[in-house]
């Protein structure tokens, strides 16, 4: 029962409930290929390589960013809707102001993670395959 | 805060989308489950993308990885539905298209969850 976007003045917390739903659709389509990458982990080393490129490879390093940011942010949006829904954190000043802190935050919380990630790993950023030297 | 509610509305008790408490709720409960396995999934997998097959293999089939992935792809996969299903009354007009959109969400996440969980017990009991 959303409100038509065309009658709302763009405001931070208004981008944040776009995001939310934006950022919860990528995660489920996420989650789906998660399931099918499982399914080629399980079928076998061979089959795991069709996929593994997909997974290590400078294109695989980006969507692990993009994926780690929209999981992040739609995780601490998502604990702002859950403290919204015990009736705190309507001031809107405020919640101008943690729409667009939470943003920053999934943004630097996506570069650390994706630091972590291939910062010890050169070989996923040259699009080298891990597997190869085991 | 101030009620706009008529009477005969109150006494019916169904508001706009005549219903939808259970998936509200449950909305927010998978909500919760996701929230506290978020860090540990995170952390599990980025450790096990940096073993490789090997790795991912060895995450899957320790108890405690099984344990977060199992409980990570149901409780997302069954709060996606919602969500997604939330979107589709939101934007698919007419109650056929409506249904039938819910429908085909419904199977879709019930066969990639089966795909999912099945993996991961292959995995986890089969090694």
């Amino acid at each position: 029962m959303s409100p038509h976007i065309s009658v709302w003045k763009w405001h931070p917390t208004m981008l944040s409930s776009i995001l939310h739903r934006a950022t919860g659709v990528v995660l489920y389509f996420g989650l789906l290929k998660l399931a099918l990458v499982l399914a080629f982990l399980a079928a076998g080393p061979e089959w795991f390589g069709k996929v593994e490129p997909l997974v290590y490879s400078p294109f695989g390093a980006f969507v692990f960013f993009a994926m780690a940011g929209i999981l992040i942010y739609h995780f601490l949006n998502g604990i702002r809707h859950l403290v919204w829904d015990i009736g705190a954190g309507f001031d809107a000043k405020f919640a101008n102001t943690m729409s667009v802190v939470i943003i920053i935050i999934s943004a630097l919380a996506a570069i650390a993670v994706t630091w972590y990630m291939v910062g010890d790993m050169p070989d996923v950023i040259s699009g080298a395959v891990l597997g190869a030297d085991t | 805060m101030s009620d706009f509610r008529t009477d005969l509305g109150k006494v019916r008790g169904s508001g706009a989308a005549k219903g939808g408490v259970h998936e509200f709720i449950a909305h927010r409960v998978s909500a919760i489950v996701l929230a506290l396995l978020l860090p540990f999934f995170l952390y599990g997998l980025i450790k096990a993308l940096h073993g490789g097959y090997d790795g991912l293999i060895a995450w899957a089939s320790s108890p405690f990885g099984a344990f977060v992935l199992l409980g990570f792809i149901t409780a997302g996969i069954y709060h996606g539905r919602l969500g997604i299903n939330e979107v589709i009354s939101d934007y698919v007009a007419g109650d056929g298209m409506r249904s039938l959109f819910m429908l085909l969400n419904t199977l879709a996440s019930f066969v990639f969850w089966l795909i999912g969980v099945l993996a991961i017990l292959k995995i986890w009991l089969g090694t």
